[in-house]
């Protein structure tokens, strides 16, 4: 039986700020079995136009986005944000157009945040990565509301050699990110991330890690600007052992 | 009340500049959230009862009309009168009209989110008529000429000293040497102060949180138990409440019930649930002689056919706003109007109109916690997406904003010139950054490097990288 | 007219047909409780609400069992204000106390109704008002005194409800109350302080 072939959504973010979340989710998704193809007919998932009301650029891009992956039989995305657009919002996007609608929703049926997939679609088992640190994880809030990711990552991470989680307090809380919010609300934007990171601070981890570059940037982006030493990750890197690059936001010298 | 919400990012500033409203909402995560937290673990059925409470919503605004004038006739038949208003104006003359009959000079009043929303005190002064709001949080906000920060707890953002500062300035009756350091000393003290009001007002006003048409009452929930006295003591009783307020039985009040002080103080129920029909019976010895109810619509229907039926669910427990990000970091004046938080974002606009409240479902990081907690499953973070759609519509406010998405739109939907561009993008920008990590000043975006750096791009891009090295055998 | 263009406007964007009622609905499980289940719980979710509760034989014992708990609670005897019949028959005299009959008065310190049913679920009770309870009696003094008789206390608010309909059938009395615990406020520095409004304490009397 051949092996099915896993359309790799690899989001804008990672795409253009952090390639190297891509190649670790690619290995992951070939760990578990797969084969990852990249179709290059994709950019973004259209969040930015949903969230900000341009409803038009959000369908044209909806519409690429489903048409770029037809001949998947999986859609895996290595965040839950934009899992959850592409799973949960498309098919809301065509509700007037029955022919669209259906398309949207065999395509919604495909896509699996890039945990719960190598958790419940195709099982991995033991992961490749290895690391001997503390880490503490942050859920964030699309993938943990909108699609329910909670314990597919931490389980992943349990059969890491090495590798030692402490939850810190009010994981589930919002970092304060938000997309466009960051930018247009900066200071109430900063003083939730404030909060974020003063959690994450209290607890004994070298190490933040989450499924969502969005979020990883905007608490990289706090604790590089105070100088602290709490680095963040993607949690596929750590699954993946790819390790060549330095934390987000960290220069090429340092090594955590 | 007046409308505030063009300042909101100025007002939102200040909130964040105010230590004095910083460590009062500090106290949230620990008192009405971690409440919350243990009273819904406290049932394993929570969630059941969530739908419940949210099909009885639902069902009730499917057949509204029926069910208002059911209660309308039931009501009546029980000895109140009822009044219907369409907007704020009429039922601020209903009401004024009611008490002038009663030659009323003091009005005592229970907490009522409505009465803030059509400006009623304002309008009960400004025909002579005293006005003194019994809930304490609202007397010391009506003391201070504020309007409430929250809807259950409208003082939140004081502290015990902003307090008991107030209470020595006002009521200068009373001992200026009598100690008052405690939050029981200030409660005793309003409660001597406020006993004197209930006992010589002449109308006393209530919201109502349920009306129920099977019996023809109102239903409101207090912890001080001042809606009581409010509704007893006066001669005339005047309930103020939207027209969707209504719930068919007393049997399914009761899931509403169940979930609404759950959600709100984290108790299984409040203090005193009263639900109270019509005046004085002949024989009663206690409780007013005439019951008005005035029907609001004020806005309530356009609701219901433009796409926001589903806000009208709302029971009012401050849920949203107790766990949202935003609202704990600038507490609810800053959101300029009556309710703030998640509802308020959804709620302001429908009631007032999207060209000047725009920023109100804006300001959300759409992180969602407001609709795990809602009692009645408000899909709020779509309700906002709705506002912002249609404040999309009316054209994006500044040129500059315009052309940026203008442009990034342009790009995302051409796949080939997006990833050309983002190739020579990238390249630049990894040339710049990539020895630190990250930038700490850059042209733009200006608002997040003010709090934050900016991590630097890894150098290519994932599809030239991947295109490069041919299936995916890492650099 | 108002009500007509109201109800017109609600009818005009109900286009949908409405939804056929609602079939009622059993309490969760986790709340129900009937008996003697239903007594003990009562008491325990009355007690965590700062509720003092007392049990007494029967009616004529009531007198006694006030006035131990009031001394046992450094709560002066001052005359109780009482007006349902078979509570003012009781003997009370001989416990050395004494009621006033009639509505409350704003001086009145001590109270006492009885109670149409109390719920287990959440430590309620549920008085319904009219010249034997006058309802000011449960909110003007410092402290208010409630007798439910033991037959009376019911698992859910479900079971209270109909012992509501067997009285009241469909024309329900002015008020009812429905009192979980003594009055407070959380309104001052987010603090919880007893007896905002109402009485400060609660006693109940489990006849």
């Amino acid at each position: 039986m051949p092996s099915p072939r896993a359309g790799l959504f690899v989001t804008c973010l990672v795409d253009l700020m952090r390639p190297s979340v891509g190649f670790a989710a690619a290995r992951l998704i070939e760990a578990a079995g797969c084969t990852v193809v990249v179709p290059d007919r994709q950019t973004c998932c259209g969040q930015p136009a949903y969230n900000s009301g341009d409803r038009a650029t959000t369908k044209t891009l909806a519409l690429q986005t489903i048409r770029a992956f037809t001949d998947c039989d999986y859609v895996v995305v290595p965040s839950g944000s934009c899992a959850a657009m592409l799973k949960v919002h498309f098919p809301h996007l065509f509700a007037s157009e029955p022919d669209l609608e259906t398309e949207a929703r065999a395509f919604a049926a495909k896509v699996h945040e890039l945990c719960t997939f190598l958790t419940n679609i195709c099982p991995i088992g033991k992961v490749p990565g290895r690391y001997s640190g503390r880490v503490t994880y942050h859920d964030s809030c699309s993938g943990l509301r909108e699609l329910g990711i909670k314990s597919a990552p931490r389980r992943l991470l349990s059969t890491v050699d090495g590798l030692q989680l402490t939850e810190m307090p009010e994981a589930e809380a919002c970092c304060g990110f938000g997309g466009l919010f960051a930018e247009k609300y900066a200071n109430i934007s900063n003083a939730i991330l404030t909060r974020k990171t003063d959690n994450a601070a209290t607890v004994d981890a070298d190490l933040i890690l989450a499924g969502d570059l969005g979020c990883l940037m905007n608490m990289a982006g706090k604790l590089t600007r105070n100088g602290h030493p709490l680095a963040c990750r993607h949690v596929a890197e750590i699954l993946a052992g790819e390790l060549t690059d330095p934390p987000i936001g960290h220069a090429t010298v340092a090594t955590p | 009340m007046k409308l505030d919400t063009a300042h909101f990012p100025a007002n939102a500033a200040a909130a964040l500049a105010n230590p004095r409203l910083q460590s009062a909402l500090a106290k949230l995560p620990g008192g009405l959230v971690a409440q919350r937290r243990a009273a819904v673990a406290a049932v394993p059925e929570f969630e059941a009862l969530r739908e419940e409470a949210r099909a009885i919503r639902d069902a009730t605004l499917s057949d509204l009309a029926n069910h208002l004038e059911a209660f309308e006739a039931k009501a009546t038949a029980m000895g109140s009168h009822v009044h219907w208003a369409v907007d704020a104006a009429e039922a601020r003359l209903k009401i004024s009209d009611v008490c002038r009959s009663a030659n009323a000079r003091l009005v005592i009043k229970g907490k009522s989110m409505v009465t803030e929303e059509i400006g009623l005190n304002a309008h009960l002064e400004g025909n002579g008529i005293d006005v003194v709001e019994s809930d304490l949080g609202e007397y010391i906000i009506q003391k201070r000429g504020e309007a409430p920060s929250h809807i259950i707890a409208p003082a939140i953002h004081l502290t015990e000293a902003d307090v008991e500062a107030d209470f020595r300035s006002y009521h200068t009756h009373l001992n200026p040497d009598r100690t008052l350091g405690t939050p029981e000393s200030l409660v005793a003290e309003a409660r001597a102060v406020l006993r004197q009001k209930f006992l010589t007002a002449d109308v006393g006003i209530t919201g109502a949180n349920f009306l129920i048409s099977e019996t023809g009452s109102s239903i409101i929930v207090t912890n001080e138990g001042n809606g009581d006295l409010t509704q007893i003591l006066p001669r005339v009783h005047i309930v103020v409440a939207t027209i969707d307020k209504v719930v068919p039985t007393l049997d399914q009040a009761i899931t509403l019930l169940r979930v609404l002080a759950r959600s709100a103080t984290g108790q299984d129920m409040t203090a005193y649930t009263t639900i109270a029909t019509g005046p004085r019976r002949a024989d009663d010895l206690d409780g007013p002689s005439e019951c008005h109810i005035v029907l609001i619509d004020n806005g309530r229907t356009e609701m219901l056919s433009s796409g926001m039926r589903e806000a009208l669910r709302c029971i009012r427990c401050g849920a949203c706003m107790n766990h949202c990000p935003v609202y704990n970091a600038i507490g609810g004046h800053a959101y300029g109007w009556v309710y703030p938080g998640p509802i308020g974002a959804v709620l302001t606009p429908a009631l007032l109109g999207i060209t000047e409240t725009s920023h109100l479902p804006n300001a959300s990081t759409f992180c969602g916690s407001c609709e795990t907690v809602c009692p009645v499953k408000i899909p709020l973070v779509s309700l906002m997406r709705s506002w912002r759609d249609r404040a999309h519509d009316q054209g994006p406010r500044t040129r500059t904003a315009r052309l940026w998405s203008g442009t990034w739109a342009y790009a995302a939907t051409r796949p080939a010139l997006y990833h050309l561009l983002a190739r020579f993008g990238i390249a630049i920008a990894s040339a710049f950054g990539r020895r630190k990590g990250h930038f700490r000043t850059l042209p733009f975006p200006r608002g997040w490097l003010k709090h934050r750096d900016l991590p630097a791009p890894q150098g290519r891009t994932f599809q030239q990288l991947w295109k490069e090295t041919e299936r995916g055998v890492p650099r | 007219m108002s009500r007509e263009s109201i109800l017109t406007r609600i009818r005009a964007a109900n286009t949908a047909p409405a939804q056929p009622p609602l079939k009622p609905h059993a309490a969760p499980a986790s709340l129900n409780s009937s008996g003697a289940g239903a007594i003990g719980r009562f008491r325990t979710t009355a007690v965590a609400k700062g509720v003092t509760v007392v049990d007494v034989d029967k009616p004529a014992a009531l007198p006694l069992a006030v006035a131990r708990t009031l001394t046992a609670t450094n709560l002066r005897a001052d005359t109780i204000r009482v007006n349902d019949p078979k509570l003012c028959e009781l003997p009370w005299h001989d416990a050395s106390l004494a009621i006033a009959r009639g509505a409350a008065d704003p001086l009145d310190t001590l109270t006492l109704s009885s109670a149409l049913a109390a719920v287990a679920e959440t430590g309620s009770l549920v008085l319904g008002s009219g010249p034997d309870n006058p309802c000011a009696l449960a909110f003007l003094p410092e402290t208010h005194l409630v007798a439910i008789a033991r037959s009376n206390i019911v698992g859910t608010f479900e079971d209270a409800l109909a012992i509501l309909h067997t009285r009241y059938a469909d024309n329900l009395p002015r008020a009812i109350n429905i009192i979980s615990g003594a009055s407070r406020t959380g309104d001052i520095g987010g603090r919880i302080v007893q007896g905002a409004h109402g009485p400060r304490q609660l006693f109940v009397f489990i006849i």
